[in-house]
């Protein structure tokens, strides 16, 4: 594991490197996140759940800069390139590997946008959570932000037999989107598709661990809805397994 | 100015054949993209089977609003994206190919590779415009259709000197690239939305500093015959202040030029 977390070391490192994208990234995040509060109090003004649903904006803006992952440009490059052959000739699990060399990056990704929460929370009418639904959230986004890099993992990994970014990758793209309740939330869709959003892997990293928190998710549903997650957690898991047995078996580089 | 225009055609064209040859990636790319956008409309299309209007901006309206911004992002982006990597084409010295050649340097530049996927951008986004017009309460004149034509102009012009600015700053700072992913994008989503409902110093500075307004929500006043913060006749400016963003843009260039120094040896 040692060396699992020293590539994850060397990734935050390299993260920080770049002064630019520090300070244009906290500045791009404070914009996104400003849009978003603009919007849904303004279509929300007068409501008596607003601090709640602001609350709801807030964490699944959260979500989305801890759910962020490089594997569909990075990945299919690597394969390309054939430079994947030197990190299969390593003792280390490739999947860990690219995992790991994220993580290291995401935790740059927390300390940019953590600056614009206390922003956020301070000056607007957010209402805070119970210490329960506070523990709640916190194992929801654990295994909503797991189920993110896998299906994101999976879906960039067909990159074995396309060698490059895919059609899969899209529609996964799209599935968090508009499924996720990142920018919509379920509650506000119209009905058949939110049933349907709640059954797909899309909530798990962003709706599931946003209503935990601000308390739209309770009781039964809340319950179901981490049994959700696991399900997709082990589903999504296999598929990687599954994708990396085979393709690490018909790899093909070029050359030498 | 007519070689550069024929060298810039030429280069352009053989960028977008040398694109093609991969006919099954080009469409997974242009269709990719075409989603991305897709899902962005359709998140607005949701948003307003619950509520009646955002800011006071109907369904057509705000497609006519997020239809120009894509339409013009995807030809921005078709026509000046090799300028988002321009920092490491300097660290590498590179440049000195396009200024060796016997042409315009920021035109040979600026053609030397095609990101074809934004085809599927613009191509989405002018369908979608066209549904918008026809939806948005517009009473048409030929004076209103010729200026939409010119909007979509200048809103590109205006897009692509922000994007050919992003690269251009690597002239003086190191990585500036990444601003078309941390500024660039995010001012693109908030020009999707009615400008008129942020707090006073954001519409300010999107109108009159970095003038994103002017690529949609400005220049829809005029379609729409309505009227917000800013004085009515700017709505009429979109083609004027394209041409001035890229008239100042270009000259950044020009002056970053004078710096180059290449890679030594």
């Amino acid at each position: 594991l040692r060396g699992y977390i020293a590539l994850a070391e060397r990734s935050y490192r390299r993260a920080l490197t770049y002064p630019f994208w520090i300070y244009s990234q906290l500045i791009g995040n404070l914009i996104r996140l400003a849009l978003f509060l603009t919007v849904w109090s303004w279509l929300l003004r007068g409501d008596q759940d607003l601090g709640m649903a602001l609350a709801y904006i807030c964490v699944a803006f959260f979500m989305e800069a801890i759910n962020f992952a490089q594997f569909p440009w990075a990945l299919p490059e690597e394969i390309r390139s054939g430079n994947i052959a030197l990190g299969l000739l390593k003792p280390l699990s490739q999947p860990l590997r690219l995992l790991f060399q994220q993580w290291g990056e995401n935790v740059v990704h927390l300390m940019l946008v953590l600056p614009v929460y206390a922003v956020a929370f301070f000056f607007l009418p957010v209402s805070w959570p119970t210490p329960e639904r506070l523990g709640w959230f916190l194992l929801t986004a654990l295994l909503g932000h797991a189920v993110y890099m896998l299906t994101s993992l999976a879906a960039s990994s067909i990159a074995f037999w396309t060698m490059r970014g895919n059609l899969v990758n899209a529609l996964q793209w799209t599935g968090f989107s508009l499924l996720s309740g990142k920018i919509v939330p379920l509650w506000l869709m119209p009905d058949g598709l939110r049933k349907v959003s709640e059954l797909l892997p899309f909530v798990a990293p962003f709706y599931v661990p946003a209503a935990a928190f601000s308390g739209q998710l309770a009781g039964t549903a809340l319950y179901r809805a981490v049994g959700l997650q696991i399900v997709w957690l082990a589903v999504m898991g296999l598929v990687v397994h599954l994708i990396w047995t085979l393709a690490t078996r018909k790899v093909v580089v070029q050359g030498g | 100015m007519a070689h550069t225009l024929s060298t810039w055609w030429r280069l352009l064209m053989a960028g977008i054949r040398s694109e093609m040859q991969y006919k099954l990636d080009f469409f997974a790319q242009v269709l990719g993209n075409m989603l991305f956008y897709a899902a962005g409309m359709a998140n607005i299309a949701i948003i307003l089977h619950r509520f009646e209007s955002i800011g006071g901006w109907r369904l057509g309206e705000l497609a006519l609003l997020y239809s120009l911004v894509f339409l013009t992002s995807g030809l921005a982006n078709f026509l000046f994206m090799p300028f988002i990597d321009l920092s490491q084409i300097l660290i590498r010295g590179e440049l000195d190919r396009f200024l060796l050649r016997p042409a315009n340097p920021f035109v040979l530049y600026m053609a030397s590779k095609v990101w074809i996927f934004n085809w599927g951008t613009a191509f989405l986004g002018l369908i979608v415009l066209l549904w918008a017009v026809t939806v948005a309460p517009i009473d048409w004149t030929a004076a209103k259709l010729f200026y939409l034509l010119l909007v979509v102009a200048g809103g590109t012009l205006i897009q692509g000197s922000f994007v050919v600015l992003v690269g251009t700053l690597s002239f003086w700072f190191y990585e500036t690239g990444v601003l078309y992913y941390t500024i660039l994008m995010p001012a693109r989503d908030l020009i999707s939305y009615p400008v008129s409902l942020f707090p006073r110093a954001l519409r300010f500075l999107l109108t009159f500093v970095l003038p994103f307004a002017f690529v949609n929500f400005v220049p829809a006043h005029a379609l729409l015959d309505r009227q917000s913060f800013f004085p009515p006749l700017l709505a009429w400016a979109t083609p004027l202040v394209g041409l001035l963003c890229f008239g100042a843009v270009y000259s950044v260039w020009l002056w970053g030029l004078t710096k180059y120094q290449g890679a030594g040896s």
